[in-house]
Order: structure tokens, then sequence, then C-alpha cells
């Protein structure tokens, strides 16, 4: 081992299992505010953090959360990929408490590779509370490695943990490899197999040489290595790989037994009664119906106030700043580009979006973080079987009614390749946040009104839910279609934990999912409304001959967008609303008034009257909900697509197939409703 | 006690077995075993889903969701109520 002890800087990779609290350890340690989930392969993009510990600077990378590093999953992939890439100086591997034995796993390919660890044993205070005393110093005497007992969330043992990662990375700590035995014929193919890396400048030959057997890959090009590999083999049977696998469990098992005592790790019966109710025949999917209304009902009965509050505010801050402009003598032109352009949008994107999503997101978070969005995948896997997918994609899909582009970043969850293609494609049809103020803001104008004041934000939430329904059922369709044709799955395997429930931490929930997603996804907007506003304001306010540009393309679009039940206004909101799906609304208002700012409705009742005067309908309404579900990705989901899918054609065709779709549905629905209205 | 093979996937909710052999399928194989699933382990069926499948086995601590398609394939004996 390489002395380490003057090194300034060091690097710690962060590895686990799903569900172990890997992301709260990271936190709790960087103090980054990373979201924490409570599902499978929550850490989508290998995080990065740092933070001090006795005068050294340690830099921090979170990998994604795996079983195993036999790189089945892009998960594992790019774990193992960090583990064998990365110059680090050390490992630690956090592991559950609750049930450490199958986290032993990991721990043992991991140190398969390197002792230069140390392994976390986290979520401890759950495990006294269910009567599992876990030997630490038998557990670091069977391992070779140091071992720490951590409740980061009670942010107990972080400090010990600190120090140990710091003695293992500088060399202080002398980690040993401990030498497990497998049966005489393995032991014999690893012999070969290590004899022949005699000439290589391998440190650990027989540590190597496990691994190298139980990949099937020939990890070197040197023809040594691979005619030892091929006569080892020969010896113990092509299946050497299944015998190391199998015998490292039985390994696990070993350890588990001479240093956990009291073994109480089944599923508990508190978690057995919850689920006897979450995924049963008859409350399982009522259940979870209602707990969505319940979301969206929450969501848009709180958040039509402050919106209202927000628009006053910044309307009372926008009359302000033009008397500064005024006032400093401003040209007319910057003035107005940057007022009534800039800022205009930048006030309705926020005033529209905030509050929504400052209600969604936490009540989401606090969904994920109790352990219940996994059953939601359990209930409907066998609906997404039928659609030649699995329930996975379920997760994704619900991630996409926060935002499509975390959705699609979310897709790296599912194993298959086709499968994770469809539900990238597929995740445009679960409306984002951004999307629901103009569903919601419809909803009410046109559909709500026949019914008494005090439900109709009920009734609102109930069509919303029915909306997202048809939302399901057309992403279950196209799923199905693309599962037949270009992306050829299902019939596949399908294996998910099912994590136990834990007591969110509401007020920490709320804090976080306000400062990450709704800070993060905010600043995202703000970011494409400022250059958005500029280039609609130029569009609005530029004019060739008497009419202005964004006139001749409404014109334009016109003819087009009758057939589809809407009008050339609203189809040009939809295009200059590629940068942000929250300004189609308010630019369509915009060409309607044709004053060449976006326009701030006071109240519903007033936005209601300008549509109506500009001849909107039920009809119009209808198409309008229609298109706002299936249309074309915002141009950050695209993005996301081409950087997931490694290749433009998935992003072009995630762009086209919604539209496709929208441009469709749009048109029969109009046709249906010329016959019936 | 009974002494027959069964497939996992018949193994009543509530019941216990053990792993007899795992299924030929390689990559499905390997999953199974690294999450502690091989021959010998005990395995639990613990409920189904609303629509009867997949079905949550528990073993090893561990509350796993698995098909009726992947089950078909796991044998298990020596299963009691």
């Amino acid at each position: 081992m390489t002395d380490n002890s003057t090194k300034s800087e060091y690097t710690v990779l962060l590895a686990g299992n799903p569900n172990v609290g890997k992301s709260t350890v990271f936190n709790a340690l960087t103090g980054m505010k990373q979201h924490t989930g409570n599902w499978a392969g929550k850490t989508v993009s290998t995080a990065e953090g740092s933070y001090k510990f006795n005068s050294a600077n340690f830099r921090l990378l979170d990998l994604p959360g795996t079983y195993s590093l036999n790189a089945s999953s892009p998960d594992e992939m790019a774990a193992l990929n960090a583990i064998e890439t990365v110059k680090y100086d050390c490992i630690a591997v956090v592991t559950d408490a609750t049930c450490i034995e199958r986290n032993l796993n990991l721990v043992l390919q991991i140190l398969q590779i390197t002792n230069r660890a140390v392994v976390c044993v986290n979520l401890a205070d759950e495990a006294e509370k269910q009567n599992i005393d876990i030997d630490y110093d038998e557990l670091s005497v069977q391992l070779g490695v140091p071992v720490v007992r951590t409740a980061a969330r009670k942010k107990q043992g972080l400090k010990n943990l600190a120090e140990q990662i710091s003695n293992v990375a500088s060399g202080k700590t002398k980690t040993y490899s401990v030498t497990r035995k497998y049966d005489s014929k393995t032991e014999e193919a690893i012999q070969i197999v290590s004899d022949a890396l005699s000439d290589t400048d391998v440190s650990d030959k027989r540590r190597t040489a496990i691994h190298i057997l139980e990949r099937k890959q020939d990890i070197t090009n040197n023809s040594n290595i691979g005619n030892a590999v091929k006569k080892a083999k020969e010896l113990a049977g092509e299946d050497i790989d299944d015998i190391i696998a199998k015998t490292r469990v039985g390994q696990c098992e070993e350890i588990y037994k001479l240093c956990v005592k009291r073994r109480n790790g089944e599923y508990r019966n508190r978690d057995r009664k919850i689920d006897k109710i979450l995924t049963s025949r008859i409350f399982g999917i009522p259940v979870m119906l209602l707990l969505f209304a319940v979301i969206f009902y929450i969501t848009i009965a709180g958040a039509n106030y402050p919106s209202e509050w927000l628009s006053s505010l910044f309307s009372f801050i926008g009359e302000k700043l033009t008397m500064l402009a005024d006032y400093i003598n401003t040209p007319p032109w910057l003035k107005n580009l940057v007022i009534d352009g800039i800022y205009t949008t930048l006030s309705n994107v926020v005033s529209v979006m905030l509050p929504p999503m400052a209600i969604f997101f936490p009540l989401f978070t606090i969904l994920e973080d109790l352990g219940y969005l996994p059953r939601v995948a359990f209930n409907l896997d066998s609906v997404f079987c039928r659609a030649g997918t699995n329930g996975k994609q379920g997760l994704t899909m619900l991630m996409g009614f926060g935002c499509n582009a975390c959705g699609v970043t979310g897709c790296r969850i599912i194993d298959g390749e086709n499968e994770r293609r469809i539900a990238v494609l597929t995740n445009n049809f679960s409306p984002c946040n951004g999307r629901f103020p103009t569903l919601i803001a419809i909803i009410s104008m046109f559909f709500v009104g026949v019914f008494p004041i005090a439900v109709q934000s009920a009734v609102s939430a109930f069509i919303l839910v029915g909306i997202i329904l048809v939302s399901i059922l057309v992403s279950l369709l196209i799923s199905f279609i693309l599962s037949k044709t270009i992306l050829k799955s299902g019939g596949k395997s399908f294996l998910m934990e099912l994590p136990p429930y834990r007591v969110p931490q509401i007020g920490k929930t709320i804090v976080r999912s306000l400062l990450d997603r709704t800070v993060f996804v905010l600043g995202r907007a703000v970011l494409v409304a400022v250059p958005a506003g500029a280039i609609i304001w130029i569009l609005a306010n530029i004019h060739i001959g008497s009419e202005t540009i964004i006139s001749y393309v409404t014109s334009f679009l016109d003819p087009f967008a009758r057939i589809m039940g809407l009008d050339g206004a609203i189809l040009t909101g939809f295009i200059l609303g590629f940068p942000a799906n929250e300004i189609v609304l308010p630019t369509t208002l915009m060409i309607y008034l044709s004053n060449g700012t976006m326009t701030d409705y006071g109240s519903l009742a007033q936005l209601h009257d300008i549509l109506i005067s500009n001849g909107w309908t039920i009809k119009t309404a209808v198409c309008m909900l229609i298109f706002t579900l299936m249309h074309f990705p915002c141009s950050t989901t695209c993005i996301t697509v081409k950087k997931e899918t490694g290749s433009i054609k998935w992003a072009i065709l995630s762009f086209i197939l919604p539209t496709v779709c929208g441009i469709i549905c749009c048109i029969a629905a109009n046709l249906l409703l010329d016959i019936f209205i | 006690m009974q002494n027959n093979y069964i497939t996992l996937s018949e193994l009543p909710m509530g019941s216990c077995g053990i792993i007899s052999r795992l299924p030929y399928d390689d990559k499905l194989k390997k999953q199974l075993m690294n999450l502690g699933l091989i021959c010998g382990t005990r395995i639990e069926a613990v409920c189904k889903s609303p629509s009867g499948n997949p079905c949550a086995y528990s073993f090893r601590g561990t509350l796993m969701a698995i098909r009726k398609s992947d089950t078909d394939k796991i044998i298990i004996t020596d299963y009691r109520e």
C-alpha cells in the first residue's frame, strides 16, 4: 500500500445497495443537499461533493445504488466502471444494518477488487429497534477493513466514519484482504489464473484471478492470461462464475452468522399489515388512485391563493421597475424588452409554476420517503407487463408528473435496453408540472362551472385524475405498440425490492424538496424564460410591413390549427413554449390581445372572458387539453433524451411521437365533437 | 411437512420453502444469486399484487417482487404452512 499520509486531497467512492441511506450519508458528510429517495436507483447520476476532515480535503463520489457489480444494468455498469477507472483512495460501502446479509454480497465483491475500504453499517438505530445485534469488531475482523456503525438520519457515527475513511485513505489504518476458500476444483482454477498473472504488476494475484474468472469477458488482451482462463474453465467447468457467486453467498451467510445475533431480520409484521392493504386485490388500486387524487386536490386548491398573491406582487414590482427605468432615462426599446419581454415572462412563469410545484414536490417526496412508490410499481406491474414493459416504468412515469426531464433521467433504473427506451420515449405523455397549471386553468374555466363553487376544486381534481388516467392509457398503448414493433421487448424477468416502510421526516422533507427540487426546476425555468421572453417580445414587436412577425406566424399556422380544433395563436403559443411549457397560455394570450407583452391575467374569470371573445368554445378547450397532454417535449427534456439514449435518433423520435399522436387525437376530437355538439 | 418439489409460483401465500433449483436462464440466475438466493435459501411467499402477478417474496431479510414467469422457473422443496 502506498503511503498517502502527505496528500492533502483524497478521493472517496461511496458505494452500496439501493435503499440503504447512501444519499443520506453522502449529504451528512458533504452537507450538500442531494435528494434522497426510498427506491432502487434513486441516485440516477453520480453526484459529487466534498468535505474537510483534519485539514485534508475529501472529494466524495456517490455511485448509483447496486446489488452487485455484474454490469447487467446501466447503474451497475456505472458503479463498476467508476471503481475500475477512478483513482480513489478509499471506497466507503454503505450497508443496511437491518438486512446486512444481503448487503455483504456487494461488500465482498468490492473487497475482491480492493481492500482500501471502509464498511459503514447504516440504519443501525432501526436494526437495534428490531433487536438485531451486530458485533462490529468481529465484522471488521472478518472483512479485514474498518466497520463503522452509523445512523445517518440521526447524525450518529458520521464523525467516526469520516475518521476511518481518512485513516484508510491516508494509509494510517492498515487494512488486509481476507482469503476466502472455494472448493478444491475452483481453487485449482484460481491458482492457474493467478500463476499466469505472475509476470504482471498486479498486487494481489489471487484476488485478481477470482475477479477475472467471475466476469465473463476477457479483461486483458494478454493471451497468456486468456489461455489460463480457458484452461481453468476446462478444469472447473464453464459455470465457474456461478460457483464463485454461489460460494460468496455462503460466505456472506457465514460472516452474518458470526457477527449478527438474534436472527430477526425477516420482513416485519407492521409492514406485512400495511402491505396487506396497500397491495391487496380490493384496496390496492383504489387507495392508489385516491392518494393521487388527494395530492392533486391539495395542489390545485392550495396553489390558487399564492399564485394570485405572487402575480399581484410581481405586477407591483413591475410598475416600480417601469418608474425606475423612466427615472434613469432608459431607451424605450430597452425598457420594453427588459420589462415587457423578459420580466413579464419571468414573473408569469414563476407565479404560475412556483405554488403548485412547492406543494406537489414535497407531497410526492413524502410518498417516496414512506416507501410507497415501489408498491405503486408492484401494483402496476401486470398492466405494464401486458404493454411489454415493467412496473418500474410506472415509477419513471410518476417522476414525469413532476418534471419530464427528471423522469427521463430516472429511466436508468430500468434494466432492459428496449424497455428503458420505451420508458424514455413515452415519458412525455405524463403531463409535467409545467403543464398542470394550463390543464387546471382550462378545467376550472370550462368544465366545472355547472357545479357549486364549494366543490369546484374537488371536481377539478377528479377531472384532472381522469385526464391523468387518459395520459397513462395513451402511454401504455404507445408502449405496447413500440414493444411490438421497433423496440421488441416483453416477457422479461422483473425483480424489484420493496423496501421497508420508513416514517418520513416531514419537516425536513418539506424544506429539502422545496430547496432541492423546486429551486432546481424553477431555476431551469427561469434560465429558459429569460431568453424566451426576449425572443417572444422581439417577435411580437418587430414589424414587417404593417404586421408583427408573430402575427404572420399566427395567420400562417391558423388554417392547420383550425383542423385540430385550435387556432393559430394557440399553436404559436405551443411552438414558442418549446423552452418551457408554462408560457404556452400566457403567450397565446399575448397574441390575442396583440399588445406585445405577455398578459398577466388577474383572475380566471377575466381569462375566461378573453378566451371566449377570441372564439373559444368547449371544443377548443377539449382540443387544448389534448394537445397539452400530447405534444413535443420541452427543450430540456429533448436534450436529456439525447443524453440518456446517446443518440439524436431517439431524441427526434421522442419529439415526433407525441406530436403526431396529439395532432391525430385533436383532429379526431374536433371531428367527433362537430358531430355531437 | 411435505417433501415434494414444486415451483416457487405454486407456493401458497404465507408459506415457506427451500430453494432447490434456480432457473437455467443465466442472467436471471445471476441476479437472484447476487440478491442471496441460492440452493438452500429459505424463502417465504408474502403477498400478491392486486392482479395476482407479480408476488412479493421474503428472503434474507429482504422483500422482493418477482413475476410469475420467473417463479415458474424456480424449484423449491420442503414447504410448510
